[in-house]
């Protein structure tokens, strides 16, 4: 796997094939609970993205990983690829040899670095002590979001010939480690959530999608791949290619529920699309959501209504993705024949709400997203929106 | 009658008559032939399925059209012991098995698709899925019981025959990242009066009694970046094909055209001064970053001190991509006096997007044949004859406008303004038949060079002084 930087472009060393998306989710969960129990716990996390230039090439990263092996294999012991190349391993109390023989070796590995430059092993693996310390571990979690991993203002844009590196790049990187699942939850009724407190929400399907910010900041880091937007709609054509191409693989959506995908329109009519389509089987037919963006409808209409059509045609149901209230006052998903419709919650979607309400009336259901507070998923559920996704329901 | 190799009458008892010139047919044609020659021998319960791509009206067939007919085809096919066939013509044909009533597949054992699983229901879903690109979806797709229709049949391979056994692929056109940045390297040492055109929107008054170009006013000049002169410049076959890449491009040249036009002001240069001669306004084909930005704000300055109306042009996708910027973008036009001209939208748009959100002052609709279907009731064009109806006639420019079919339309529906290459080629007729060197020209080249902006594109006109009227009074 390359590891090697390439005209600002670098990619990292991929973790094993045992990553997850959703891992931070999953450990989060289990922290928690933790919390609630009391049970004891013991986490550790390999920072292999603080390790310095020097130990950052990745059979540097291959022997982190190793250091930590005793404690992975230790009883009951789970482990957890999060964003940035860290790993958690979390093990039931105890285990104290395990800890002691994974810090000699990474010692061992520090003391490769040239004088000076010292980093303390504190720095690179930091241990948690549950429940005691489940909240800095929890801090810890929430750290690496998107909207952290966005780069600074006035980060430089992405220019043609960087981009024409990265699409080379990204067409050989492993890029599992930056697909991320939201849940889209079935919101009650209000009657009903008016006897329940919303714990009776079930999910509805999952949203497959990369993780932009934290591959732009794994792939090049201090360029804003966001600040030319047309440069970006082509990056995420290359991205839709390489989500279709995971996906395809047989064990991917073998067993798989309902899922979503964000992709460009062209994508749709792409051989990488019609290779993907082949490959679903048929329990999924029906089930499958594809997330379209206004700007990229709009831009080949044409284009649009035969993607439409065949989609239709296949038994895939349509949805407009990162919708605002501005947005629906002008675009009409209703009469573009899309299903779904995702809007982010926000002052002015409170403001919009009647408008909204009409809309879903009309046939196009409103994913509400970005519900990240109880108060909101209260809002959500009493104003007659059916569809929710948002940290609220991992929490 | 059709014989089979050894000259014997075909077991199904079939007695069309072969025409001539099948045997001279190659490639898939050729197989196509023999294939159907086998199965008219056993004609019972097989059929054809042809998809005539090339019915559809230029650039279509697009590369994504025939893929995809191939998936449904095959799709079938692979059910229904059948065979595609893709023709020189772009045509996609199917022979294969047609199953009983019960639906049946007659060999496949897999689970059944969605749709388009029987070849009798896929002309339904052909036409439906080609009803935006063809008007008569139902006239692109023929179905064919070989015991029935062997002749019509016969007739479609013997047009083959006829017609041209070699055509160009269609495929994917090439948008090479590298190939763009060697053109964007090129046009930044182009003169960028050399990549920008100008034209005329022009008002039509009602009164028929007058000729065509007594009855047209010059209303409004647009400038934008020349798609031909991008092409012209760039290594790969179409540098303005991909939308996204496009914008790209000329969001690069949006600096460069606001400091040309506030240099040509200063110097009441060809560009401006009709503004202010004629009191044409001045339409800029912008991104909202450009409009946003301070350089715009003083050509803005600089434009109403001279007394010209100014304004921007701005797509429905790039209006869509960031409505917040867009917002910015009116709010910044209406203090400073100009105008937002909602550019480039398309009539399909019409059926799925409210322009009047977004506030512009002028719209500008492209000139499609499809708006002949607006006052149809057919679900396709419901949306599109209500939003026509609910748009302000006076605030529509009918763009793109390639005939007189065009303005005969727009009239009815109460537009009075037009811009598009034939009002271009009006005015260049006009301005030919008072040109004493008219004789070595076409109204093609004449407005051409009535278009250019820069000295490159008017080269080879024997009357300068001319065809310069064009920009001072707008003639």
């Amino acid at each position: 796997m390359p590891g090697e930087w390439s005209g600002g472009v670098t990619v990292r060393h991929a973790p094993p094939p045992a990553a997850s998306a959703r891992a931070g989710e999953t450990l989060r969960r289990i922290v928690r609970q933790s919390e609630i129990s009391g049970a004891r716990r013991r986490v550790v996390i390999l920072h292999a993205d603080r390790l310095p230039p020097l130990l950052g090439k990745p059979h540097h990263h291959r022997l982190a990983r190793q250091a930590l092996k005793s404690l992975a294999e230790a009883d009951r012991a789970q482990q957890f690829e999060l964003p940035y190349g860290r790993l958690a391993i979390i093990w039931r109390a105890g285990g104290g040899a395990e800890l002691a023989l994974a810090r000699e070796a990474l010692n061992h590995l520090l003391s490769d670095q040239p004088d000076g430059q010292t980093l303390a092993l504190g720095e690179v693996l930091t241990l948690y002590d549950l429940p005691d310390q489940a909240v800095w571990l929890l801090d810890e979690l929430s750290r690496p979001d998107e909207a952290a991993a966005r780069p600074a203002a006035g980060a430089a844009p992405l220019d043609a010939t960087l981009l024409a590196r990265l699409e080379t790049n990204l067409a050989q990187a492993d890029l599992s480690r930056f697909v991320r699942w939201r849940e889209i939850m079935n919101l009650p009724g209000p009657v009903q959530h008016a006897r329940d407190t919303g714990t009776d929400v079930t999910l509805a399907w999952e949203e497959r999608c990369f993780a932009v910010s934290e591959l732009a900041a794994s792939l090049c880091p201090g360029r804003d791949l966001r600040r030319d937007p047309w440069l970006f709609r082509r990056l995420t054509r290359t991205l839709d290619s390489r989500m279709l191409a995971m996906l395809a693989a047989p064990h991917e959506v073998g067993g798989a529920g309902s899922f979503a995908l964000n992709l460009n329109v062209a994508t749709i009519l792409s051989p990488e699309f019609l290779r993907f389509d082949e490959a679903l089987p048929m329990a999924l037919r029906g089930g499958v959501i594809l997330l379209l963006r206004a700007a990229d409808i709009l831009a080949d209409l044409g284009l649009f209504a035969f993607a439409r059509k065949f989609a239709q045609a296949r038994a895939y149901r349509l949805a407009l993705a990162a919708a605002t209230p501005r947005m629906l006052a002008l675009f009409n998903p209703a009469c573009a024949g899309l299903s779904f419709v995702q809007v982010a919650f926000g002052p002015d979607t409170v403001d919009a709400l009647p408008a909204l309400l009409t809309l879903q009336s009309t046939g196009a259901a409103i994913v509400v997203t970005g519900l990240n507070r109880v108060s909101k998923l209260r809002w959500a559920v009493q104003a007659g929106f059916r569809l929710g996704r948002g940290s609220v329901f991992t929490a | 009658m059709l014989m089979d190799a050894l000259g014997r009458p075909p077991a199904g008892g079939s007695t069309t008559a072969v025409p001539a010139g099948l045997h001279s047919l190659t490639g898939a044609e050729r197989l196509l032939w023999e294939a159907s020659e086998r199965a008219l021998r056993h004609p019972k319960d097989r059929v054809v399925v042809v998809l005539h791509l090339s019915r559809l009206a230029p650039p279509a067939p697009r590369p994504h059209h025939i893929r995809v007919a191939r998936v449904l085809l095959q799709d079938c096919a692979s059910r229904h012991a059948g065979q595609v066939f893709a023709m020189w013509n772009q045509d996609m044909v199917l022979l294969c098995q047609q199953p009983g009533r019960s639906g049946v597949p007659g060999t496949g054992t897999g689970p059944q698709r969605p749709e388009a699983a029987r070849p009798d229901q896929l002309p339904a879903t052909l036409a439906r899925l080609f009803s935006a690109d063809a008007p008569n979806a139902s006239g692109l797709v023929s179905l064919w019981r070989l015991d029935q229709d062997a002749p019509a049949m016969l007739a479609y391979l013997s047009a083959r025959a006829a017609g041209p056994q070699r055509a160009e692929a269609v495929e994917d056109v090439p948008d090479d990242l590298l190939s763009l940045t060697v053109l964007q390297s090129i046009l930044a040492k182009a003169p960028l009066a050399d990549l920008i055109v100008q034209q005329t929107g022009m008002l039509l008054s009602a009164d028929r009694s007058r000729c065509m170009a007594d009855r047209l006013t010059p209303a409004f000049r647009e400038l934008q970046v020349s798609f031909a002169a991008l092409n012209l410049r760039s290594m790969a076959a179409h540098a303005t094909a991909d939308p996204f890449l496009l914008c790209h491009l000329t969001s690069g040249l949006d600096g460069r055209m606001i400091q040309l036009l506030a240099e040509d002001l200063a110097q009441g240069g060809l560009l401006t001064r009709s503004a202010v001669q004629a009191g044409l306004a001045i339409h800029l084909d912008l991104g909202l970053e450009a409009i946003l930005s301070p350089a715009f704000a003083r050509l803005s300055n600089q434009a109403a001190k001279a007394g010209i109306r100014f304004g921007a042009s701005v797509s429905l996708m790039q209006a869509c991509a960031d409505l917040d910027l867009m917002e910015h973008a009116r709010r910044v036009l209406q203090l400073t006096g100009g105008e937002l001209v909602l550019a480039r939208v398309d009539p399909a748009a019409l059926g799925i997007v409210v322009p009047a959100a977004l506030q512009p002052d002028l719209l500008k609709l492209v000139w499609s044949p499809t708006l002949l279907h607006a006052g149809l009731h057919e679900p396709e064009h419901e949306g599109l004859a209500a939003a026509l109806a609910g748009l302000d006639p006076a605030r529509i420019v009918l763009a793109e406008v390639d005939g007189s079919a065009a303005l005969a339309w727009g009239q009815a529906h109460g537009i009075a303004m037009f811009q598009g290459a034939f009002l271009d080629q009006i005015q260049a007729a006009t301005r030919m038949a008072r040109c004493h060197s008219a004789a070595a020209c076409t109204v093609r080249q004449c407005s051409a060079r009535g278009s250019a902006a820069g000295r490159l594109g008017r080269a080879g006109c024997g009357n300068p002084a001319l065809l310069e009227q064009c920009f001072t009074d707008a003639g």
